[in-house]
C-alpha cells in the first residue's frame, strides 16, 4: 500500500500527467487494451462525428497516448520499427508486490529530565563533594548561576551530557561532568522523589528571596540542560542521518534533481543535510510549479528561479485539470498510454479553475514571468523549456517579455492563455532561433484571427530546427498552414487541430517538401473539404471510387503489408442511440489481420452498426446516399513521398 | 561481443581467471591476452565474479585499477557483498554500449581495446531490464546506492538514483523520514519556519 504510493508520482516527474480521454466511457475497453499491447510503434485514433451533409470530411487523426504531446518526438516517432514504445506492465509488478522492508527507527533522541540534577543535590546519601557545587549552583550565588545558565553552562552541560552519553569519551572530566555523571548513574530517581528534594532545599532557606533564589536557579539549570540535552540529540540525529545515508552530498543533489520542485521542498523538511542538499542550485533546474488547484503565486517562482539561477533549464507553471477519477485508479504506468485530449482538458480547467481562484495568495499574474528577465536576463538565457498552463491573467505582452530573456529555448508550450499568435509568434522567431518545439493552445477556441503570413515566412526562417509544431485552437487558413508545413524541413509532427478554415488544401503536392513528417494531426477541423486524398494529393489516381466505397479491411492489410511498421487504432464513437461499444469493438477485422505483431482495433461508427443490422458490411458502400457511410481509405499507394506519415481518413458522401 | 554473454550471468560460482597467469606485471592485464579479456572481482564475502573486461570499464573506479594494473588477480571489493556485486555485474552486462558511458570509453581508448564498443541506444528490453534492478527494497536499494557511489559507474546510478527518487516522489515530509530511516535534526522552530518559507509546498 505504501509502496504503492511511492510508485504512483513517477509520472509527474517525468512530466507527464495523467489525462482523460474526453469521457472515458466512449472508448470501448477493447481499445483500452489495445492501447497497451507492447508492439505497439504508432497508432492514431479515429473520431468520427462526420455530420449527414454531403461532401464533408472530417479529418480525426490522433496520435496514440498523447506522447505525441509530451514525451520528445524521438522516442515516438522515430525509426517506429526498431523502437517500440516502451511498454510498462499494467500489474503493479514485482516491485509493488514486495513489501517494503523499512528499517527500524533510530532509538528516539535522548532526553533526560532536568530534575535528575536537582535530586542528587537532595539526597541525603549523596557525596559530600558534590553537594557544595551544587549550592553554588543552584542557590548561594544565583547570579552566578543565572549566568551560567545564559551562557556558559549550556555548552558546558551539553558537554556533560554528551560525555554522559558517550561512555570513555570523558577526557579529562570536570567538576560538572562528574556531577552529572554521578546523576545519570544514579537508577530509579523517579519525578516525584525530584519533586519532594526540589520542596525540600526550597524549604531548608531560612528567607524567601533565597527560596526565590533556589527556585530561579532550579529552573534555569533545569531549562539548560534540556537545551543541551536537545542540542546533543540533535547533533547525534544529523549524525545518525548521514551515517544511514548512502550518498555523499553531490549524488543526493542528484536524486533531488530528478524530483518535482514540491518533492524537493519537503525533502529539505525531513533533516538538516537534505535541506543542505536542496540549497544546491542544481535542484532547480527543473522548476515544475504545475498543480491541480492554484498553489503558487510570482513570489514562489521568483524563489525558485533565483535558487536555480544559472542551472534553470526547464519551467512549468500553471494549472492542470484534476485527473480522472477512473484514470487514477489504474496503475500509474499506464498514464503513459491514456489517451490525452488537451483542448477538452483546457476548456474543463478553464471552467473549473474559477471558483478556486478566489485565493490572491496563490494566484499566477502577468508578471510572473518577470524573474527570468531580471538581471539583464541571467535566469532566462540558458532556458530550455517553458510550459505555461491556463494562467488567467497571463498576457501575449508578457509573454514576449519573457521570451526575450529565453535565448536558448528548446520548447515553448502554452496551452488556455490568452495570447496572439502572430505577436507571440514574432517573438519566437525574433528570440528564440534555437526553437525546436513549438505547442501553442489558444484558450479562445478558434477565434484568433491574427496570423499573417508574413509573419509565418519569418518563423520558418527564423527558427529553421522546428520538429513539432502545434498551433491548436486558432484561425488558420490553409495558405499559411502550407507555408509552415512547407518551409520547415525537420518538421516531423504538426498539429492544426481544432483550426476551423482549414480545408486541407494545403496538403497537395506536399510530398516532397515534407519528407520527414511523421504524423499530421488535424482534429476537429470541421470544415476539412478537400479530399486531401485526390489525384494531386496522397492517393492512387484511379483508386478514387474503390477506395470510397471500399470497407476498409482489404486496405488495411494492404496497408499492413505496405507499412509493417505501422500499427493502427481506430475508432468510430457511437451515437449514445448505439451504445454497444464494445459488441462492436469485437468485429471480426482483428481476424482479417495476420500481422501478428501488429494491433488493429477497429470500432465502427453508428451507420455502419445501422446499416448492419440490415445489410452485409460488404455492401454498405454501394451508394446508399442517404445514411452516411464511413469509409476508410488507407493510403498504401502513394506513400514513397511522405515515408514517415500514417494516414487515417474518414470520408462521407 | 559474444564472448561475454555466458559470463557474468552464470558467474555465481567461483571462477579462476584463465589468461592472468601468462601476463608480465608490467603489461595491462588485457592487452595481448588472447580469447577473452575478463578479470575477476571479489567481494566483501569472498564471492568471486568474472566480468567481461569491457564491461567491467563501466565503473571508473574499476577502470583506475585496471590501468594501474590490478586487474591481474581477483580484484577484492571489500564493501560490495555477493548479491549486490551479482546484480551490478549483470547491469554492467547489460549496459554494454550504452552511450552514457560508451561514449567516455571511446575518448579514453588506447590501442584499440574498445573497438568493438560501439555505442548503441538502450533497447526496450534494457530499460525494462533496469526498472526490474531498481524493483527492490528500500535496503536493497541503498545497497545498490552504496556501491554505484563506490564504482562510479554512470549507467548505474543513474538508475539507482532515479529510482531513489522515485521513491520519495510525492511523500510527506513524515513519510521520507520513514522511508529513508532518516530522524529530525531541526528544532521546532527551524522546521516551522522551513514550512513556511515553502508554504504552497505543504498545502
Amino acid at each position: 500500500m505504501g509502496l504503492s504510493m511511492h510508485r504512483e508520482p513517477r509520472r509527474t516527474r517525468s512530466g507527464i500527467r495523467p489525462w482523460a480521454p474526453r469521457s472515458a466511457l466512449s472508448f470501448p475497453s477493447r481499445f483500452a487494451t489495445s492501447l497497451f499491447l507492447p508492439q505497439i510503434s504508432y497508432a492514431v485514433l479515429l473520431r468520427s462525428n462526420v455530420s449527414r451533409s454531403t461532401s464533408v470530411m472530417v479529418l480525426h487523426v490522433i496520435p496514440l497516448c498523447r506522447s505525441t504531446y509530451r514525451l520528445p518526438i524521438g522516442c515516438f516517432y522515430r525509426a517506429p520499427a526498431q523502437e517500440p514504445i516502451p511498454v510498462l506492465p499494467l500489474s503493479s509488478g514485482p516491485s509493488t508486490s514486495s513489501p517494503t522492508r523499512l528499517r527500524p527507527r533510530p532509538p528516539p533522541p535522548f532526553a533526560f529530565p532536568p530534575s535528575l540534577l536537582l535530586f542528587c543535590h537532595t539526597r541525603p546519601s549523596s557525596q559530600a563533594t558534590s553537594t557544595p557545587a551544587m549550592e553554588a549552583l543552584v542557590s548561594k550565588r544565583p547570579c552566578c548561576a543565572s549566568e551560567a545558565a545564559r551562557s556558559p553552562a549550556a555548552p558546558a552541560a551539553a558537554a556533560a551530557a554528551e560525555v554522559a552519553m558517550v561512555p570513555g569519551a570523558s577526557g579529562n572530566p570536570k567538576p560538572t561532568d562528574q556531577l552529572l555523571e554521578a546523576l545519570l548513574g544514579e537508577p530509579g530517581c523517579s519525578s516525584a522523589e525530584v519533586e519532594i528534594s526540589v520542596e525540600r532545599l526550597v524549604e531548608s532557606r531560612v528567607c524567601d528571596s533565597e527560596k526565590d533564589r533556589a527556585i530561579d536557579g532550579t529552573v534555569r539549570l533545569g531549562e539548560a540542560l534540556l537545551a543541551a540535552a536537545k542540542r546533543c540529540a540533535r547533533r547525534l540525529a544529523t549524525r545518525h542521518n548521514s551515517a544511514s545515508w548512502p550518498l555523499p552530498p553531490d549524488l543526493t543533489i542528484k536524486v533531488f534533481s530528478m524530483l518535482d520542485t514540491q518533492s524537493v521542498c519537503h525533502a529539505a523538511a525531513t533533516c538538516s543535510m537534505f535541506n543542505k542538499c536542496a540549497n544546491d542550485p542544481l535542484c532547480y533546474a527543473n522548476v515544475d510549479l504545475t498543480s491541480v488547484v492554484p498553489k503558487v503565486n510570482n513570489a514562489v517562482v521568483c524563489t525558485m528561479v533565483q535558487r536555480a539561477g544559472q542551472n534553470l533549464r526547464s519551467l512549468k507553471l500553471g494549472i492542470w485539470p484534476s485527473p480522472n477519477a477512473s484514470l487514477s485508479m489504474e496503475p500509474s504506468r499506464s498514464s503513459y498510454y491514456t489517451l490525452r485530449n488537451p483542448i477538452d482538458a483546457a476548456l474543463i480547467s478553464w471552467n473549473e479553475k474559477k471558483p478556486r481562484q478566489g485565493k490572491e495568495s496563490s494566484v499566477l499574474t502577468r508578471s510572473c514571468l518577470l524573474c527570468l528577465s531580471m538581471d539583464g536576463g541571467a535566469a532566462g538565457s540558458l532556458l530550455r523549456t517553458l510550459h505555461l498552463y491556463n494562467i488567467d491573467k497571463m498576457d501575449s505582452a508578457a509573454l514576449c517579455t519573457a521570451l526575450s530573456a529565453c535565448q536558448s529555448l528548446l520548447d515553448l508550450e502554452v496551452v488556455g492563455i490568452h495570447i496572439e499568435l502572430r505577436q507571440t509568434l514574432e517573438s519566437v522567431y525574433t528570440h528564440c532561433h534555437l526553437i525546436e518545439r513549438l505547442f501553442l493552445e489558444s484558450s479562445r477556441n478558434g477565434r484568433d484571427d491574427s496570423l499573417k503570413s508574413a509573419t509565418c515566412f519569418d518563423l520558418v526562417h527564423s527558427c529553421p530546427n522546428l520538429s513539432f509544431l502545434a498551433l491548436r485552437g486558432f484561425k488558420l487558413h490553409d495558405q499559411k498552414a502550407r507555408i509552415l508545413v512547407k518551409g520547415f524541413r525537420k518538421l516531423k509532427l504538426v498539429d492544426f487541430s481544432t483550426s476551423y478554415p482549414i480545408t486541407g488544401s494545403f496538403l497537395r503536392n506536399l510530398g516532397g517538401c515534407a519528407s520527414v513528417l511523421e504524423v499530421l494531426v488535424l482534429r476537429d477541423c470541421l470544415h476539412l473539404k478537400e479530399d486531401i486524398s485526390n489525384k494531386d494529393g496522397l492517393a492512387a489516381e484511379e483508386d478514387w471510387y474503390r477506395r470510397c466505397y471500399n470497407i476498409s479491411n482489404l486496405l488495411i492489410a494492404q496497408l499492413m503489408e505496405e507499412r509493417p511498421d505501422m500499427c493502427l487504432v481506430a475508432d468510430f464513437p457511437t451515437d449514445e442511440r448505439f451504445a454497444d461499444v464494445d459488441q462492436m469493438a469485437d468485429s471480426d477485422v482483428n481476424s482479417e489481420i495476420s500481422v501478428p505483431s501488429q494491433v488493429i482495433s477497429l470500432t465502427s461508427d453508428s451507420s455502419l452498426l445501422s446499416s448492419s443490422d440490415s445489410s452485409d458490411t460488404s455492401d454498405q458502400g454501394s451508394g446508399n446516399d442517404d445514411t452516411p457511410e464511413i469509409t476508410f481509405a488507407a493510403f498504401v499507394d502513394n506513400l514513397d513521398d511522405m515515408d514517415f506519415l500514417a494516414w487515417i481518413v474518414i470520408l462521407n458522401h | 561481443m559474444s564472448s561475454g554473454d555466458s559470463g557474468p550471468s552464470s558467474s555465481k560460482q567461483l571462477v579462476q581467471q584463465p589468461a592472468a597467469a601468462g601476463r608480465s606485471p608490467n603489461q595491462p592485464p588485457l592487452l595481448g591476452a588472447g580469447g577473452r579479456k575478463v578479470i575477476v572481482l571479489k567481494s566483501g564475502d569472498e564471492e568471486e565474479f568474472e566480468v567481461d573486461l569491457l564491461d567491467a570499464m563501466q565503473s571508473r573506479t574499476l577502470r583506475r585499477a585496471i590501468e594501474d594494473g590490478c586487474g591481474d588477480g581477483p580484484m577484492p571489493l571489500p564493501n560490495l557483498t555477493g548479491p549486490v556485486l551479482a546484480k551490478v555485474v549483470e547491469l554492467f552486462r547489460r549496459h554494454r554500449g550504452d552511450p552514457r558511458w560508451a561514449d567516455e570509453l571511446q575518448e579514453t581508448e588506447k590501442e584499440g581495446m574498445f573497438k568493438d564498443y560501439a555505442p548503441q541506444k538502450p533497447t526496450a528490453e534494457v530499460k525494462g531490464f533496469d526498472r526490474e534492478f531498481v524493483s527492490v527494497d528500500r535496503d536493497a536499494l541503498f545497497d545498490l546506492l552504496r556501491a554505484a557511489n563506490f564504482l562510479e559507474a554512470p549507467g548505474l546510478l543513474d538508475v539507482t538514483c532515479d529510482a531513489a527518487a522515485d521513491a520519495v516522489m510525492n511523500m510527506t515530509v513524515e513519510e521520507v523520514r520513514e522511508y529513508f530511516g532518516l530522524v529530525n535534526d531541526y528544532t521546532p522552530e527551524e522546521e516551522a519556519a522551513l514550512r513556511k518559507q515553502h508554504e504552497w509546498a505543504f498545502q
